[in-house]
């Protein structure tokens, strides 16, 4: 009896110290279900707001969603991971708008994060992206920590095994260490990927961009996707969003402003939906953005909206 | 003696926060190199004798009224050539035995130093600058620090160093070693031989208001004000200071026990000390002879090397890297710049390098524009406000944004689209101006990167990011920078729109 006590505890012990040392990792992918227990009455799987300015309509949409208090938990290390790529100012949508991401900011750090690191691996030189996009002096101010992502060093591999193109990537330590990660995206138009919201937004947490350009950039887009750590949140700033000369942009001319925002844990859906409002403006479909069909093929979401919960709002 | 002290160490004091503001700008301020830094950087001799047009002017007045009315001041408190060759000397003299430390007077060596002045002159008279790239003690600072200092902070730090090159890096290490073992065992010897800015300042600090003298009645000729002299250019065995060679260190004026030696008003002995030279005696004759013969050999030499520069000139040029914005063309760059280094440690996008064969014999150390680490940021000119001599010209933002460096030639064999058939794109994102564009083509449902080379402006964003290799997209280079054509208009209707559309 003594025996076959000690092997009982021993085995469970061992089960629950397996679990416990990888309860962060579990917490980032758990986070939703935990949402749901807590909250019987479901959620819904895309919240779309339209027709305010950029604080206005995330609180609404955080607050459909359940708020902040799903997804971040008190002493978390969260990362938001906004699209800063370009050393433009917000005016000409080629970044996400940084009065949005010092809201989310304010946000986790009200949830009770322990700390929010932001950061992008810009294409235009790292400096003027983060001082020009408005996105470092925001972040400061919202009690956040900008990160740089501008040197290999700030990268570590991690595998994919679910790759078909990429099986393993350089992934930013701050997405690789935290315990939460939002991503925020911009939506724009993409002369390469044809659009770039939030799957394409997983470019700047990875370091070689030219290897994801030269071996399928669609394929490696939704390989970049299956990375074990998902967000617990999509968000996309429409608020401003690029319609022509995407992603960089030349002037205002390119850009439209439908004032508007769109939220989900589906990253597929999200791109989906996002894509079909994009339509409006300029005809685009998710099969000339392929990286949302191959990514429902890694079963990262689903692209058939019907079968979703979508919460539409006009403020 | 309190007043000497007092000067002393203003002295010590200025120079120290120069130089360390200067190596502080050239090791570390890149991106963030602008303000005080840079404006140190425009108060240097040679600098604003080449950039005499754009502002330049103030800087050499400034300096030479200075030395007219102090002496060699700036080769003591601003040049940070001289500055180092004072650290080093101190350091060494900390570690010399006593005997060592002694220095005496020398004859200064006026073949050498006015041959040399008559050379740059004519050389810059006529607008060949090359031999300053090799002389001018600020950029030769500039050139140790940019390529021997970064690279051993970016080793220390683990930093990633961009701008390595092999031909900098040994001129920087040469030149480094042999002004260090100079100034430890000589003193202020480049200063006072070779350096064209010294010799050309000691011409002036002769007749200059403030100069060291030595009273003679109360000197007991010990010799003590001579043995730590690091300008070798005090005697006062027959009380002799040569003031063309003097950089008012004071170092003399402490080691006086009978406080002989003075800095003082120096004007109104003038006329005596001219009378006392007339007769000329037959070793004054033949110091004439051979120093007019020294100069002979420096105008000649200087006017042949103009001579034969204009000769080849003319041959059209054709360059293996880009010029940095601003610099206009190849001829201008090469009679501007010294090559100080201070856009090739400035540039956030680490694009600007020393050259070495890229831009001709006389563009080795220049700075040359290659794209393997970043290209020219659309919205940055650093490079042009820090340059100090006007070489990297200084313009609005709106025509910086216009300047053609080069224009990007298209290879549809190399392209990922092409060979893989798979979407790319990279190019067409990086270009500022949409000179780059992905466009439809028979035969294919993808997009292929087509450009425009009028509207192209030559930044390298889409060499840059092109992942194929051998690369499909490139820039090449051109001797001359023009204008580019403004973008093409791109009006788009604003739309309102009701619903979300899902």
């Amino acid at each position: 009896m003594k025996r076959r006590n000690f092997l009982k505890t021993a085995f469970l012990g061992t089960i629950a110290g397996t679990v416990g040392l990888r309860a962060p990792r579990l917490m980032a992918g758990n986070a939703s279900a935990e949402a749901a227990e807590a909250n019987p009455a479901a959620l819904p799987d895309i919240v779309a707001v339209m027709g305010g300015e950029p604080v206005d309509l995330y609180t609404r949409a955080i607050a459909e969603m359940g708020g902040m208090k799903q997804y971040v938990k008190p002493g978390m290390k969260v990362v938001i991971k906004p699209n800063i790529g370009w050393d433009k100012t917000p005016e000409y949508a080629a970044n996400t708008n940084p009065d949005l991401i010092a809201a989310i900011v304010r946000d986790c750090r009200a949830a009770g994060a322990a700390e929010v690191k932001v950061f992008d691996h810009t294409c235009d030189q790292w400096k003027g992206c983060y001082e020009n996009s408005g996105i470092q002096d925001a972040v400061k101010e919202a009690g956040g920590e900008v990160v740089m992502a501008h040197e290999e060093r700030y990268f570590r591999e991690v595998s994919l095994p679910m790759g078909v193109r990429m099986k393993k990537a350089k992934i930013h330590e701050a997405i690789v260490d935290c315990d939460v990660w939002i991503n925020v995206p911009v939506l724009k138009n993409h002369g390469g990927a044809k659009m770039t919201i939030c799957m394409k937004n997983y470019l700047g947490i990875v370091w070689d961009r030219r290897y994801m350009h030269s071996n399928d950039l669609q394929q490696c887009i939704a390989d970049a996707a299956t990375y074990e750590k998902r967000p617990v949140l999509n968000i996309v700033d429409a608020y401003r969003i690029m319609t022509q000369n995407g992603p960089k942009g030349r002037t205002t001319d390119d850009v439209q402003t439908p004032k508007a925002i769109f939220m989900s844990k589906d990253i597929v859906a999200l791109d989906t939906a996002a894509t079909q409002f994009f339509n409006q403006y300029k005809t685009m479909t998710i099969n000339d953005a392929s990286h949302i069909v191959l990514a429902e093929k890694h079963r990262l979401g689903t692209t058939n909206l019907s079968s979703l919960n979508i919460k539409r709002i006009r403020l | 003696m309190k007043l000497y002290t007092i000067l002393k160490w203003t002295r010590r004091v200025l120079a120290v926060a120069v130089i360390a503001l200067i190596t502080y700008f050239f090791i570390f301020s890149s991106a963030n190199a602008t303000g005080i830094w840079a404006a140190l950087l425009k108060v240097q001799f040679i600098p604003g004798v080449l950039g005499i047009t754009t502002g330049g002017a103030l800087t050499v007045t400034v300096i030479l009224l200075l030395t007219l009315l102090f002496g060699r001041v700036y080769c003591s408190m601003l040049c940070p050539l001289g500055i180092y060759q004072d650290i080093v000397n101190r350091i060494a003299w900390f570690i010399k035995s006593r005997q060592k430390r002694r220095t005496h007077y020398s004859k200064p060596n006026d073949g050498i130093r006015y041959g040399i002045l008559a050379f740059v002159t004519v050389c810059v008279v006529f607008g060949f600058t090359y031999p300053l790239v090799w002389l001018d003690p600020y950029s030769l600072f500039g050139k140790m620090a940019v390529n021997l200092g970064r690279p051993l902070v970016a080793g220390i730090t683990g930093a990633e160093y961009y701008t390595w090159s092999w031909p900098a890096f040994a001129f920087a290490a040469a030149f480094f070693t042999f002004i260090t073992l100079l100034a430890a065992f000589r003193g202020r010897y480049y200063c006072n031989t070779i350096c064209p800015v010294g010799t050309l300042l000691g011409l002036v600090s002769k007749i200059s208001m403030f100069r060291i003298q030595v009273n003679e009645s109360e000197c007991r000729h010990c010799l003590l004000c001579g043995k730590s002299c690091k300008s070798y250019c005090l005697d006062s065995s027959g009380i002799k200071v040569d003031h063309s060679r003097c950089v008012v260190c004071l170092n003399c004026i402490g080691s006086c026990n009978t406080k002989a030696v003075t800095y003082a008003f120096a004007w109104k002995k003038k006329v005596a000390i001219a009378r006392k030279k007339e007769e000329p005696t037959a070793e004054n004759k033949g110091r004439r002879a051979f120093l007019i013969s020294a100069l002979g050999a420096g105008v000649s030499a200087g006017a042949g090397v103009v001579l034969l520069n204009r000769f080849k000139g003319k041959a059209r040029v054709k360059v293996g890297a880009g010029l940095p914005p601003g610099a206009g063309n190849l001829e201008r760059l090469q009679d501007k710049c010294i090559a100080c280094h201070a856009c090739v440690a400035a540039c956030p996008s680490h694009i600007i390098k020393p050259a070495y064969g890229e831009l001709g014999w006389q563009g080795f150390l220049l700075p040359s524009v290659s794209y393997e680490n970043g290209f020219c940021g659309f919205e940055c000119q650093k490079c042009q406000e820090v340059c100090p001599s006007g070489a990297l010209q200084r313009m609005s933002l709106e025509d910086k944004k216009l300047t053609k460096l080069g224009v990007a030639r298209f290879t549809l064999e190399n392209c990922i689209v092409y060979k893989d058939g798979t979407d790319c794109g990279a190019c067409d994102e990086h270009c500022p101006v949409k000179a780059v564009a992905m466009m439809p083509r028979e035969g294919s449902d993808k997009l292929f990167p087509k450009v425009t080379p009028k509207v192209c402006i030559g930044c390298g964003g889409c060499e840059y990011i092109c992942p194929a290799r051998p690369k499909a997209i490139v820039v090449i280079p051109m001797a001359e920078q023009r204008r580019a054509d403004a973008p093409l208009i791109d009006v788009q209707i604003k739309v309102d729109i009701e619903g979300f559309g899902f």
